[in-house]
């Protein structure tokens, strides 16, 4: 009897056995299928990556760009025109900017940008007034930029540095002056 | 702003405070070789640009009128009076480079080759804009 069942049991521990055991058919398909993907990830992830790349990168700041000498400025207010080179993804460009410097009483160069916070028309500095006027719907702003009327913020600065009496403008940055 | 810069929701907030749109007219005729229409196209470009960067928040300009044609005078005398009835205030032709416009046309002003310096241009418009709160 329970050589009956030991034998029964041989018998069915061989059958799982036979069942774990993959076929030559099964095996060529996996293998071949797994070397064939391998080999197209390895063409296809290098090209994908090189067409998305200016994406990927990230942005760098904007390099600050010579614009006047300190020499130049005064308490009021004077428009320097200057050209940036800007990469956005595939498109380079060298957009011209404007800056509003000024050196104020304890000698700090300071540059507003003219972009009027209501509605981004360009605001201009009136010297009778001593304020910056938006010629579309009468925002007004002081030297330093705190707006005064119509527009809800003040003028973003430029990020300025000042090297050997030269000036040096970079990336726009929220308005700090008007919170002093 | 472009006409492309709006939505519903963006002209309903703001409409009020665009009434001033621009018409930009390349003029072509036909006889012009495709490196003259670059030309002509890109000088109304930079016109435009004179217009639309500083005076981006009152000013909207709506897609061009590129050949020119019989019946411009009333066909724009039309397209002004509809423009009024959206809301617009003045209209303005920015005219491309060379291109002379012979016909009587009821713009508010045209820029052309009579005013072709961006500040004659800028002044021009601030003029109108004067004139027009004078008026009030």
């Amino acid at each position: 009897m329970s050589d009956g069942i030991a034998k029964g049991h041989d018998q069915h521990t061989e059958q799982s056995n036979h069942k774990k055991e993959m076929s030559r058919r099964q095996f060529l398909t996996y293998t071949l299928g797994a070397t064939g993907g391998f080999l197209a990830a390895g063409i296809t992830i290098p090209m994908i990556r090189f067409a998305v790349d200016p994406l990927l990168e990230k942005g760098e700041a904007t390099d600050f760009v010579k614009v006047t000498e300190v020499s130049k400025l005064t308490t009021t207010p004077i428009e320097i025109r200057f050209q940036v080179n800007q990469v956005d993804g595939w498109v380079e460009s060298n957009p011209e900017l404007i800056a509003w410097l000024r050196k104020d009483e304890a000698g700090n160069v300071t540059a507003l940008s003219p972009v009027c916070k209501h509605l981004g028309c360009t605001v201009n500095f009136v010297s009778t007034d001593n304020k910056y006027e938006c010629p579309c719907h009468g925002a007004q702003y002081t030297n330093e930029g705190k707006n005064l009327k119509v527009a809800p913020l003040p003028l973003d600065e430029y990020s300025v540095k000042v090297d050997n009496g030269s000036v040096y403008l970079g990336q726009i940055i929220p308005n700090h002056l008007t919170s002093k | 702003m472009k006409f492309t810069d709006f939505n519903q929701s963006i002209w309903n907030e703001t409409s009020a405070y665009y009434d001033t749109c621009v018409i930009p007219y390349s003029g072509l005729t036909g006889n012009e070789t495709p490196p003259r229409v670059v030309q002509l196209l890109s000088g109304l470009k930079e016109r435009l640009e004179w217009i639309e960067v500083p005076f981006k928040g009152r000013v909207i300009t709506y897609p061009a009128l590129q050949y020119c044609f019989e019946g411009f005078s009333e066909f724009t005398n039309y397209l002004i009076n509809n423009l009024r009835s959206v809301g617009f205030k003045f209209v303005i032709l920015v005219v491309a480079p060379s291109v002379i416009i012979k016909q009587e046309c009821a713009f508010d002003l045209v820029i052309d080759d009579r005013n072709d310096d961006s500040a004659k241009c800028k002044e021009e418009i601030l003029q109108l804009w004067r004139k027009d709160v004078s008026n009030l």
